[in-house]
């Protein structure tokens, strides 16, 4: 059922300004889409740049249906998919938790911060190889480099978001009688909530940097397998294809993020 | 009348690495039970550390808090009201007022009759499945005092709970919030820097110095049962009472 408010006619104008202003926002966004598809299409035909190394969209579409049609486009996409959302999930949960016991004990923060400092600011792509090495070739280590990626900027962003609890509402929390369980529960992880979004939606971004980048160091499967294997044969066909699909999948993901950020703040 | 809370020459410094802060210097005061004390001072006086203190989150340098009689460890059955609502914004007005009892776990019938009765008693019905956004400060502020009563604590403690308020409403949150107070009959302490309210709402206003807080004067306000705060504010005697401590707050510097 729709509700049915009367509006006045200036307010009705309003609304309808603003309505018009959103289409003519979003016509825009999908005109530069289309030209520069279109631009990149005709600019290959017409020989004005080098297909060989820029392809063309046609091409791409085309270097798609092959993998499908061979029957891998799904096991790629699979596999990376499968990299990025372990690896996500793995370094937000464990550096949740592990923000929570740093939390918890002042003692253990102040021990710790001086190696949480140092491991935040070592690229941390300098230990992939180590990792192979530690752990084996395969999917397991391209999982370890996108956790060690995201795990120390979650732990680093969630204890803040602890931290910056308001003393007067955990005060309020122990004059009613609550122990530190208590506050954690009903106080410190609510009011993280809004922090903890933005948290994911680094994470969401940053995990899909770890798993290429793993995917670089130890190809044998994946998006990330595929661009290397095509700049090595040089199928830049096969590349732009790649990346074409990593960028769906990203925004896809991030898309749903953002769909959980609706839900979980509505009343904020 | 038996005395619920005892400050007996209690002193207090800060420590931090940039030095100590004497905050408060030989405090002695004795509040009885269903008083209304009001502590007034300069910004910065000391006026939250006693708070503090009483609530048990700091420790007295040298001297005594008595609570009850004893010496108070933690904040456990004080209600506390601040400046700002401190409403938890992810929780429907009913859930927070009801946040006391989850704490206890007080699931008795006798509690949740009270707390219904608190709810109908003050106008929340109408706002019970409401978010704290969607109420006006006033409103939030009532909400505020209601949960803290919730858990029936012995000494309500109100840390210039209208100071964020602006001035078109607070004067009906001032008697909104007195006249709860009085019905349920609570001990209570405000603090403030508002002489007018100070003296409006309470039936002891006591003075400090500027820091290093000491007290200044005690005023037992002769009119403080006359009626809640707005109608004291007419009675004849509250302009000469207000003069006389505005007199003693501003000679601070003559003290030193
Ligand atoms: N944690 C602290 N460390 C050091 N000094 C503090 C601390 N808290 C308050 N102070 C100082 O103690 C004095 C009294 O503070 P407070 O009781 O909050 O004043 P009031 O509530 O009267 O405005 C202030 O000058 C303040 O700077
Ligand atoms: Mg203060």
């Amino acid at each position: 059922m729709k509700k049915s408010i009367d509006y006045s006619i200036e307010h009705k104008k309003w609304l309808n300004k603003r309505r018009n202003k959103k289409i003519s926002v979003t016509i825009c966004q999908f005109a530069i889409l289309i030209i520069f598809i279109a631009l990149w299409e005709i600019a290959g035909s017409l020989g004005w740049i080098n297909t060989f190394i820029t392809s063309t969209p046609s091409r791409v579409l085309a270097s798609i249906y092959n993998l499908y049609e061979s029957g891998v486009l799904f096991y790629h996409i699979g596999i990376t998919l499968l990299e990025t959302i372990l690896g996500f999930l793995i370094a937000t949960i464990l550096g949740t938790f592990i923000a929570i016991i740093l939390w918890w004990s002042e003692t253990l923060r102040k021990i710790l911060d001086p190696y949480i400092v140092v491991l935040n600011s070592l690229p941390k792509i300098a230990l992939g190889p180590l990792i192979i090495i530690w752990i084996g070739a395969g999917m397991q280590s391209i999982i370890a480099i996108c956790v060690l990626i995201l795990i120390i900027i979650t732990i680093i962003s969630m204890l803040n978001n602890f931290l910056e609890c308001d003393k007067e509402k955990i005060l309020l929390m122990r004059s009613m009688g609550a122990n530190k369980f208590q506050i954690l529960f009903k106080l410190i992880l609510p009011s993280a909530i809004p922090g903890f979004i933005s948290v994911l939606k680094i994470n969401v971004g940053m995990s899909w940097v770890g798993t290429i980048i793993g995917e670089y160091l130890v190809s044998s499967a994946g998006l990330g397998y595929l661009i290397v294997y095509g700049s090595q044969v040089f199928k830049l066909d096969l590349v732009m294809a790649s990346t074409i699909l990593l960028c769906v999948l990203a925004s896809i993901m991030y898309l749903l993020v953002s769909l959980l950020e609706k839900i979980v703040l509505k009343h904020r | 009348m038996e005395p619920i809370l005892e400050f007996d020459k209690v002193f207090f410094n800060y420590h931090s690495t940039s030095g100590e802060t004497v905050a408060l210097q030989n405090i002695s005061l004795c509040i009885d039970k269903g008083e209304f004390v009001a502590i007034v001072g300069p910004s910065g006086c000391g006026k939250t550390t006693i708070l503090s203190l009483i609530s048990g989150i700091l420790k007295p340098s040298s001297g005594k808090v008595l609570l009850n009689g004893e010496t108070v460890s933690n904040p456990r059955s004080i209600g506390y009201m601040f400046q700002r609502d401190q409403l938890f914004s992810w929780r429907s007005i009913l859930q927070n007022v009801k946040l006391g009892l989850e704490i206890t776990k007080d699931k008795t019938q006798e509690s949740k009759d009270y707390l219904n009765s608190l709810i109908d008693k003050y106008g929340l019905t109408d706002f019970k499945n409401k978010y704290p956004h969607e109420l006006s400060g006033g409103m939030r502020q009532r909400v505020a005092l209601i949960r803290t009563l919730v858990t029936k604590p012995n000494l309500l403690l109100l840390d210039e709970p209208f100071s964020a308020l602006d001035y078109q409403t607070r004067q009906s949150v001032v008697d909104d919030v007195a006249t709860i107070i009085k019905n349920e009959n609570k001990t209570s302490i405000l603090v403030t820097h508002d002489l007018e309210e100070a003296i409006s709402m309470a039936d002891t206003v006591v003075v400090l110095t500027k820091r290093p807080a000491t007290i200044k004067k005690i005023f037992k306000i002769p009119f403080s049962k006359q009626g809640n705060p707005s109608q004291k504010k007419k009675n004849p005697n509250f302009t000469k009472l207000k003069n006389e401590i505005w007199k003693e707050l501003n000679n601070n510097e003559e003290v030193h």
